[in-house]
């Protein structure tokens, strides 16, 4: 079993409004396009997390290592027991992400800010353009928890089985293999289309609403069951490049509470450029 | 009107460049707010808004109308502490039309000021000018007369096979898409653009050359070739 988490997953605008001068936590605003979204304006004392720049590694395709995600942190003034609370721009898809990583890291305290950076504007709630700087810290990766990610020849070996349920997160498009990338993204398209054998496909948005938050939880827990995606499997989530699969590790792991749930972060962008690897149509 | 890299400005509107806003008076004291076309580049194509409804009243600095667009989420604010007379109806029905050239029609709101010295927060047409003109070139923002809603970088890539590649390309898009390419520009280059769209049925609506960078609104054919 895992680990008890101290503090809730999930934390409303309103939660984060009234904790802005709480030392316990630390914000942290993760962009993937920082120019459009925390230089122009960002919540009071939340510090920047550049996604390709800070949860990447910066020469291997890979997420920070353990030692460049302690260093991460300690110049965020993050301490061990820091709750770390996480928001950002596109709907929270790479603060997901980042959160994904800080719990392989074997973060504890970590909260997700329900609605993101998007809610957070929308409630008309105050943005400022400094950018704090928190004193060093000694962070500590002590143990990495390997069971939250999933790389591919794991996921190649469980094809198949019946106690494993393979969720494709993205556009119904990209699942067919009708396009080979999102339009958003023309030139990150892969060799091949299609989807891993046996996957279904739940696209991430529709565990939420329409402002960007999270759908209630008796809704998510029919939403994946009805599709097959029960408590009792292994569960591995992905989509292009692994940002839009950690929402959905972020539902089934965090809010629902399944016990064994992995995101596959090389995905689409990794599966479907291999050579040699079926695919399913 | 006056027009800077493919964007219109009106010579006898004025400027809030903080909020991107063109304001024009329309008599009785009352002021027509739009949005720049600039926006086009800065935050890609607006897919909702939710304006202050008519009647409210805004303070200076505080929010006409939240913003979303595909790459930027924020406010439009008040220059001058204001009354919200009337909002456009088809504008809040397809929010895109903010990002054309500014017109009668392309309007957000018609709004009183509330207090008096207003025109202090504004910039008109030649004040406005040397900032945009420097945010044009700073920012690589070229315009459209309709915001496009995908844009595809080619930079880098040969012309003939770019233009068999682009036509791969386009496939992925759904039909009708107004996309923005942006590619290396060689002498001919608008030519074989031409002849490129009436071979494909993709439409080629306008294209400006920026240097040795061409970029060219493309809208997708709405008729698909099956994909084998």
């Amino acid at each position: 079993m895992s680990s008890k988490s101290t503090v809730p997953p999930l934390v409303s605008t309103e939660w984060v409004q009234k904790n802005l001068d709480n030392p316990e936590v630390r914000i942290v605003e993760v962009d993937y396009d920082p120019q459009t979204a925390y230089y122009q304006g960002h919540i009071r004392g939340a510090v920047l997390w550049d996604w390709k720049r800070d949860i990447n590694d910066p020469l291997t395709r890979d997420i920070v290592s353990k030692e460049g995600f302690a260093a991460l942190c300690s110049r965020s003034g993050i301490s061990n027991d820091t709750h770390i609370v996480l928001y950002g721009d596109f709907n929270n898809w790479f603060a997901a992400f980042a959160f994904w990583v800080a719990r392989l890291y074997g973060h504890e305290k970590l909260s997700l800010m329900d609605g993101g950076r998007k809610k957070w504007i929308a409630e008309e709630r105050e943005l400022v353009k400094d950018t704090p700087s928190y004193p060093p810290t000694n962070y500590v990766v002590a143990r990495v928890k390997y069971e939250h990610r999933v790389l591919l020849p794991d996921v190649r070996v469980r094809l198949g089985s019946p106690h494993v349920a393979l969720v494709d997160v993205r556009s119904p498009d990209e699942y067919t293999g009708k396009i080979l990338a999102p339009p958003e993204y023309p030139t990150e398209h892969a060799q091949r289309g299609g989807h891993i054998p046996g996957a279904v496909n739940i696209p991430w948005a529709r565990a939420l609403n329409e402002d960007g938050t999270f759908k209630p939880i008796e809704e998510l827990r029919k939403l994946y069951e009805s599709a097959g995606v029960t408590p009792d499997k292994e569960v591995i989530t992905y989509c292009r490049i692994g940002e839009r699969s950690s929402v959905t590790w972020f539902v089934l792991r965090e809010l629902l509470g399944y016990p064994r749930v992995r995101n596959y972060d090389g995905s689409w962008s990794e599966w479907g450029n291999a050579v040699g690897l079926p695919i399913e149509k | 009107m006056e027009e800077l890299a493919g964007c219109t400005f009106p010579r006898d509107a004025y400027y809030f460049l903080d909020s991107f806003l063109w304001l024009s008076e329309t008599g009785e004291g009352r002021l027509r707010v739009g949005v720049l076309q600039v926006t086009q580049t800065l935050w890609g194509k607006i897919v909702s808004i939710r304006p202050k409804p008519a009647g409210s009243t805004v303070e200076a600095g505080r929010s006409i109308c939240f913003v979303e667009s595909r790459r930027f989420v924020g406010h439009l604010t008040a220059p001058f502490s204001l009354r919200i007379d009337e909002v456009n109806r088809s504008v809040a029905e397809n929010p895109a039309l903010l990002q054309r050239p500014p017109s009668n029609d392309n309007w957000l709101c018609s709004v009183s000021p509330l207090e008096g010295g207003y025109m202090g927060r504004l910039t008109d047409w030649e004040e406005a000018r040397s900032v945009l003109e420097e945010m044009i070139s700073s920012r690589g923002i070229v315009c459209f007369d309709e915001p496009p809603d995908y844009v595809y970088a080619a930079l880098g890539i040969d012309c003939s096979q770019l233009l068999m590649i682009l036509s791969d390309k386009i496939e992925g898009y759904p039909a009708g898409s107004l996309i923005h390419v942006i590619a290396d520009y060689n002498k001919g280059s608008e030519g074989d653009l031409e002849r490129w769209g009436e071979i494909t049925g993709n439409e080629v609506l306008g294209y400006r050359i920026v240097g040795r960078v061409i970029h060219a609104l493309i809208r997708s054919s709405a008729s698909r070739r099956e994909r084998k």
